[in-house]
This record gives C-alpha cells, sequence and structure tokens, in this order.
C-alpha cells in the first residue's frame, strides 16, 4: 500500500502579522520615495499581499497602502486619476491571486526571474490602465490622442518596469521566500483517504 | 550552497540590466557638458493662451549670460515677471510658473494649462536649461492647455 502524501507548505507568519509588514512596506516605500513616481515598493507590496493572502485581505492591504500613503502626502482626492490608479491596483492584485498557482516557485533562480518577468507584466498593465484613464480625463477622445497618450507615456513606462524588476527581485522574491518555508523534515502527511481506510 | 549562489547570481543580472537600463534612460539629460557661456542677445516672447490669441509680452534684445532658452527666460525676468521651475526625474527642468501664470493648482480656468517653449518657431525638445540659444533667435513661451 502506497500513501499519497502532501509536503506541508507553512507560513512563518500569521496573516495579520503579513498584512501589516507588506502593508509598512509599501506605505513606508512609497512615502521615501514619493520624489521618484515611477520607483515605488507599493505594487511588490500587493504583488506579496495577493501571494502570500486571502484575496479579500489582500485587496485591504491594497487599498490601505495606496489611499493611507496619498492622505499623508496629500494627493487623495486631488484627481479623478486614483480611479484608475487605485482599480489599477486592485487589478494587480486580482490576477495575481489568481495566477498565483503559476507564479509561486521554490528558492532558485528561475523564480527570481520568474519574478522579475511578473514585476514587468504587472507595472506595465498598470501603467496601461492608467494612462488610459489620463486619456479619458484629460484628452479630447480620439484615436489619434489615445496614441499620443501611450507615445507621451513611454519614458514613464520604461522607468516603471526596470524599476518593477528591481523591486520584484530585491524586495519581492526575499520576503517571498522569508515569509514562506517548506516543511523541510521530509514528513509526509498521509493523504485523508487512507488515514480514513 | 550553489542554489544560493545561483540565486545571487540572478539578482544581480537582472538588477545589473535594469539598472543599466534606467541609467541609460535618465543618461539622456547627461551626455556631456553642454557650453551655455556664451553671452547672447536674443528675443523674448511670452504668450499666454488662456487670456486669448493675442495676449503678449515682448522682450527684444534680451542679454543672457547663459545660452539657453531659460537662460534668457530667467535674464528677462528680472523686474519684470516671476518664474518657478521643477526638476522632472525624466524631462530634467520645467517651467511651472511665468508672471504668476502656472501657480494657481485649484483654479479650474487653468486646470491642463503648461508652459512650453519654442525657438525660431522650433517645438523645444529638451529641457530648457539644456536648450542652447544663438544672438536674435526668438524664445517663445506659451502657456496652453494643447498638447
Amino acid at each position: 500500500m502506497s500513501l499519497d502524501t502532501v509536503t506541508v507548505t507553512n507560513k512563518r507568519l500569521s496573516n495579520l502579522s503579513t498584512a501589516i509588514i507588506l502593508f509598512a512596506i509599501g506605505f513606508g516605500g512609497r512615502v521615501i520615495l514619493h520624489d521618484y513616481p515611477n520607483f515605488e515598493t507599493v505594487m511588490v507590496s500587493v504583488f506579496l499581499a495577493s501571494m502570500l493572502l486571502p484575496l479579500s485581505m489582500s485587496f485591504i492591504v491594497t487599498i490601505s497602502i495606496i489611499g493611507l500613503s496619498d492622505l499623508y502626502l496629500g494627493y487623495f482626492g486631488t484627481s479623478k486619476i486614483i480611479l484608475f490608479t487605485y482599480s489599477g491596483f486592485l487589478l494587480v492584485s486580482l490576477i495575481t491571486s489568481k495566477f498565483k498557482k503559476h507564479i509561486k516557485g521554490n528558492y532558485n533562480s528561475n523564480t527570481v526571474y520568474k519574478f522579475s518577468a511578473t514585476g514587468i507584466i504587472f507595472a506595465g498593465i498598470f501603467d496601461v490602465w492608467t494612462n488610459f484613464g489620463v486619456f479619458l480625463l484629460s484628452y479630447e477622445t480620439t484615436f489619434e490622442n489615445l496614441i499620443l497618450v501611450y507615445i507621451l507615456g513611454i519614458p514613464f513606462m520604461i522607468y516603471h518596469l526596470l524599476s518593477s524588476i528591481m523591486t520584484f527581485s530585491l524586495i519581492g522574491f526575499p520576503l517571498y521566500y522569508l515569509f514562506t518555508t517548506n516543511n523541510k523534515n521530509g514528513y509526509n502527511i498521509p493523504a485523508k483517504k487512507e488515514i480514513e481506510s | 550552497m550553489s542554489e544560493t549562489r545561483n540565486v545571487i547570481i540572478a539578482i544581480l543580472v537582472v538588477n545589473l540590466l535594469a539598472f543599466g537600463g534606467i541609467i541609460y534612460e535618465t543618461g539622456y539629460f547627461e551626455e556631456g557638458d553642454i557650453d551655455t557661456s556664451t553671452i547672447v542677445t536674443a528675443n523674448i516672447i511670452l504668450k499666454y493662451k488662456n487670456l486669448g490669441e493675442n495676449h503678449t509680452k515682448m522682450f527684444n534684445d534680451t542679454t543672457t549670460s547663459e545660452a539657453t532658452a531659460y537662460g534668457l527666460l530667467i535674464a528677462s525676468s528680472e523686474n519684470s515677471y516671476s518664474v518657478t521651475s521643477s526638476t522632472h526625474s525624466v524631462y530634467g527642468l520645467y517651467i511651472t510658473s511665468i508672471d504668476g501664470w502656472g501657480d494657481c493648482s485649484n483654479c479650474e480656468s487653468e486646470e491642463g494649462y503648461f508652459w512650453t517653449y519654442s525657438v525660431n518657431d522650433e517645438s523645444g525638445d529638451v529641457a530648457a536649461n539644456r536648450k542652447v540659444i544663438n544672438d536674435n533667435d526668438v524664445v517663445e513661451w506659451l502657456y496652453t492647455d494643447e498638447y
């Protein structure tokens, strides 16, 4: 009789502790780096929250990070573009939650590259969405203006994409590894059907 | 241990690529030193599109020791109008207000307006402090909401 086994993956910290730490990283990083608009820690914090926490909790962390940092920096309510920035981060959170099985990995170089690529993709999704918001809110709605908005946004997008590589690999990967741990003792837990038999 | 080494190498590789890309992008504004120390005498026009198509101020034969569009703007501002500027992380120096126009962040009538410049009818393609001008050039600063 062979036992089906599962390897237990335990998180080192509770959900609440994880959420608080990720909030601190996202909020603190945004406040410290607010002079560098396209270099931020919000995206990687949202990503980690979505990888490590239930969806509802990751949404709360996301909204808390950007809402409270906006309040602190005095940006809250100054422009309708926040509709698109907030929904953009929530979109990243949702996509991460849906695809976390494909994104997660073990402690190896492939995971570093995977996380870096994820950072690029999410920064790209976010920038495409928020630039669309700029188009809707600030320009006459013509196809030419839509193209113009994206052309004008290219330098910012490139900077954001490149900075996301750095934050996802330097912050995202190490923290993901630190927040999660595999059961290294090799203890195999019998599958439920074997126990019941 | 070999896995840790591979992880470190991977992190170094992606960050070197990213850092190199950022340096390349932001290094656009540091393409060598620009000689702006020439003394030039040029003409400057301020146009306020929000006040009407014909609302302009002209300052002819203004002399500046910093031979850039920005230098000329500052030189002609003495005793005439105020200038405020800021620095963008990607585009470099940009003008936030001239003659008080541009400072009013809560004015709905000025929403979407910004300052742009041209030299001899050619739109500025670099930050104003890096646009070298020559004698008798015409630098126009336009307060507009059109891109």
